[in-house]
């Protein structure tokens, strides 16, 4: 248990800070509800003067905090808010919400390097150096020969990417986070110090504008990433050569180039045509919109210039079209709130008895009930009998494998 | 008589029996509500036999009105004190209802396993699920169909499953015919 003198005044006054702001209440207001002077409070915010208990508790309570959430054990952490907030027009009408989406985004980050903390599980990836975006060269040319590369670094060969957030996750070391964002942007990025590249996709939109969000964010990822930013939904008469680049290493990294013709010229000699239910097809397939498919299919001079935009004018509808040829797109889109392995780590501090119940409920976002439930789901196992029944197996999650004898 | 502080996993447990009024009381024990307990929105899940999930709400203040669970909160000064010391390592609920029961010599009432450990290294008595609903049914002469019965409830609304290191794990299996459903 902490001692008072290890309650770490810098960290306490941070989040009573953050706490406070986030609840639109001003340094007069709370130093009068605490009674003391406003320079008493800008003080304990500062982290020169550490609150006595009953402040703690009070201000928590005043703030609708939880007492653990400003006095738990964290290590100090990389402030986003400054840096994404930069990134946003400030004329925008919905800056609350949008600063509630990036305080999300924040405790996430901040769950997660507790959690690895907790766990002593960080995870060890070497990211790839950086790519340059050359000024001259062909930006498309690039792009592709970038994603190329990153198939094979990522072994996903020339197939669609159906676990394209597991494959980021474990394979190129990224943090991945679905949080409910403006509905015009599209996601937020951030490089964070001891945690690495991390990446919110919004909570709002279709599975296929997930993945495709995140594709383009790797695509930040690989070119500038201790830049953070915000990625708007809204076409933007010129864009930036970074976000021309992001969008072209995103097609060709979801759709690429000799696949998508094989498939293409395939379908066009066994029925000698290419139609619109074909398009539908090819899209599922490869778990993008048909909007991201005819563009692609235009760009790699496959079908006409302006196919799409006639389309829409004829008011085709994909999303009919593809439920009369029942076509499902699988549910690959990264729906939960954190990653697969967040919630790992979670559940197995909490079987190693390092967390408490309501803990786990609050890394888990859920009602302690609901974090019972994912909790079983992790440690029982369905397995096959000799005989070909079905039994479940519970899994000791907390037991070492390597320290001590199966047996 | 006895004074036990529940912490929120036992609370969420205890609610799955049944209305706290119609049994809780018959155990001769004094329950306290900790502030932060009872601050927490706690629920139950039914499943359907269509499998539909319905999460239905936990209403304490008819327990509270009836004066089956006393509200309580941390006192200023060491009490105060000790619940923040906890509060750095465990969430509010466990920590508030462990600060109190060790200030005042009072019993914990916890199915959590870290809040078990820690309070038991901190010399306070723990009393769980188990124990309660073994000792009420020793006391109110339960028949067996009733304990069942009251476990089931405990494992299909509360989704809690004991652990093979939980206290009365066997007695538990035993009730159940084998293995925790």
């Amino acid at each position: 248990m902490a001692q008072a003198h290890e309650l770490d005044p810098h960290a306490i006054g941070q989040r009573l800070s953050a706490a406070r702001k986030a609840r639109g209440i001003t340094q007069e207001e709370a130093a009068e509800f605490l009674g003391v002077s406003r320079p008493t409070l800008s003080a304990t915010e500062r982290g020169t003067r550490l609150p006595v208990p009953e402040e703690i508790v009070r201000l928590a309570r005043y703030y609708g905090r939880s007492v653990h959430e400003i006095v738990g054990r964290r290590e100090g952490t990389v402030e986003l808010q400054p840096h994404l907030r930069a990134a946003v027009p400030p004329s925008r009408s919905d800056l609350g919400e949008i600063d509630s989406a990036i305080a999300e985004f924040q405790r996430l980050v901040d769950d997660y390097r507790e959690l690895e903390h907790i766990e002593g599980a960080q995870l060890v990836v070497e990211y790839p150096s950086e790519v340059h975006v050359p000024r001259r060269a062909d930006l498309r040319q690039f792009a592709e020969d970038v994603s190329e590369r990153e198939r094979r670094r990522l072994a996903v060969g020339d197939q669609p990417i159906l676990e394209l957030r597991r494959a980021l996750e474990d394979c190129a070391g990224l943090r991945t986070f679905v949080v409910g964002l403006p509905s015009d942007i599209a996601g937020m990025y951030a490089y964070v110090a001891d945690l690495g590249y991390c990446i919110i996709v919004n909570r709002k939109h279709p599975a296929e504008r997930q993945r495709w969000t995140l594709a383009h964010e790797y695509g930040h990822f690989l070119s500038e990433r201790h830049k953070p930013g915000v990625d708007y939904l809204c076409e933007r008469a010129r864009k930036p050569s970074g976000e021309s680049f992001c969008d072209a290493f995103a097609a060709n990294f979801l759709m690429p180039r000799r696949p998508i013709r094989q498939r293409f010229y395939d379908v066009a000699r066994s029925t000698g045509d290419f139609k619109v239910a074909d398009l539908c097809k090819l899209s599922a397939d490869y778990l993008v919109s048909v909007q991201a498919m005819t563009l692609r299919l235009e760009e790699l001079a496959l079908v006409e210039r302006g196919t799409w935009s006639t389309l829409r004018e004829k008011g085709f509808k994909p999303e009919r079209l593809k439920k009369e040829l029942e076509l499902q797109v699988p549910e690959t889109g990264p729906e939960a709130e954190y990653p697969e392995r967040y919630k790992y780590l979670a559940v197995a501090a909490f079987c190693k008895a390092k967390i408490t119940e309501g803990q786990l409920a609050g890394f888990l976002r859920c009602d302690r009930v609901s974090a019972r439930e994912i909790v079983r789901e992790c440690v029982n196992r369905p397995e096959t009998t000799s005989s070909g029944g079905r039994e479940i197996i519970e899994l000791p999650f907390e037991r070492s494998l390597l320290s001590e004898s199966p047996s | 008589m006895t004074d036990v502080v529940l912490d929120t996993c036992c609370l969420i447990n205890l609610c799955a029996v049944g209305d706290l009024r119609t049994w809780l009381p018959q155990k001769a024990l004094k329950w306290y509500l900790p502030r932060a307990v009872a601050d927490e929105a706690i629920f139950l899940k039914a499943t359907s036999e269509d499998t539909t999930v319905q999460k239905s709400p936990v209403d304490l203040s008819l327990y509270q009105d009836a004066g089956v669970l006393i509200p309580c909160d941390v006192a200023v000064g060491s009490e105060t004190d000790l619940f923040v010391r906890l509060a750095v390592d465990m969430d509010d609920g466990e920590a508030m209802a462990l600060a109190i029961a060790e200030t005042r010599g009072w019993s914990l009432a916890s199915d959590d396993r870290k809040a078990m450990k820690v309070a038991r290294r901190r010399g306070v008595q723990v009393l769980t699920t188990a124990e309660v609903i073994r000792d009420w049914s020793a006391d109110t002469h339960v028949p067996h169909e009733g304990i069942v019965t009251a476990l089931t409830r405990i494992e299909r609304l509360a989704r809690f499953i004991p652990a093979p290191d939980y206290p009365l794990y066997e007695w538990w299996c035993e009730i159940l015919g084998g293995h925790p459903n």
